[in-house]
């Protein structure tokens, strides 16, 4: 038990989870072991295609006044126009920054001494919110494939719940592997002391049949 | 006129957004992770937009408005 023990706070020696304590439905005496999120490297490549977006409309600009025999903004009139679009394609551009990063931030899963939470961002307006107890999970899939996700060292895990046909997912997260051992060394401590109290609530009743 | 139809229209998609993100970060609040980073982020954001807004203000304050849109006139008109 106490080998155990000190693997878990071996593996989330780099976390610090009591800055997001306590979460909603937290039960008495719950510890948050780990936070799983997707890779950053996920929220790269989503950062790097806006940044390519940056330079569009005067991209388009320089292209429309190159083609055309005339200058394209001539006027007060056209300049009012042309910064009219452009501040709205940065506001619409930042705007979509700022919600892709919602959409990584708040996508997450808690793993504590009792159960895995997970917490699907879909988008601004659908969450997806599924638990399942130590206890409970079966089976623990790994699933890394591709060029990226085995450089970066990312992939999904995939946790198979016993009388359950959903299964709780943890996509894109960094470390599938450390995520998956705490997992289940935090469940084999979770089932021993679930047999402990079993054996318990088993010798209260002996003594209490004994009494009898 | 027309100038004023596309401030107007931009005005209208400013407020629009407003209402959106007021929206959001109502709903982010009842989650578990409202923190300081979450609230960083937001004060970022808003940072973003403002000078957004400031350079567009300034580029609308210093135009002529009562000239007429040459891309307009060849155009559309």
């Amino acid at each position: 038990m106490t080998t155990a023990n000190s693997s878990i706070e071996t593996l989330t020696l780099h976390k610090t989870p009591s800055n997001y304590l306590p979460f909603q439905g937290q039960e008495q005496g719950e510890k948050i072991l780990d936070i799983a999120r997707k890779s950053p490297f996920t929220f790269f490549t989503t950062v790097a295609i806006l940044l390519l977006l940056l330079p569009g409309p005067f991209l388009i600009t320089w292209l429309v006044t190159f083609f055309l025999p005339f200058p394209l903004i001539r006027t007060d009139a056209d300049k009012i126009i042309f910064t009219l679009f452009i501040s709205q394609y940065f506001i619409m551009l930042t705007t979509a920054f700022f919600i892709n990063w919602l959409e990584y931030y708040f996508d997450f899963t808690l793993i504590t001494d009792r159960r895995v939470l997970d917490v699907s961002y879909v988008n601004l307006f659908s969450r997806v919110q599924s638990e399942a107890r130590l206890g409970d999970i079966k089976e623990i899939v790994i699933d890394m494939h591709g060029f990226w996700q085995n450089v970066v060292n990312y992939g999904t895990i995939q946790m198979f719940v016993s009388n359950s046909t959903t299964s709780i997912v943890i996509n894109d997260t960094p470390k599938p592997d450390r995520v998956a051992k705490l997992i289940s060394e935090q469940q084999r401590v979770a089932l021993a002391q679930d047999h402990r109290s079993q054996n318990e609530i088993s010798k209260l009743q002996c003594s209490v049949k004994r009494t009898g | 006129m027309i100038l004023r139809v596309a401030l107007l229209v931009y005005m209208l998609l400013l407020l629009l957004l407003s209402i959106l993100m007021a929206f959001v970060f109502w709903h982010l609040r009842q989650f578990s992770l409202w923190n300081d980073k979450t609230k960083f982020s937001i004060f970022l954001y808003s940072m973003a937009l403002l000078a957004i807004l400031s350079v567009t203000g300034y580029f609308l304050i210093t135009a002529d408005w009562a000239s007429t849109p040459s891309l307009l006139e060849g155009f559309i008109l």
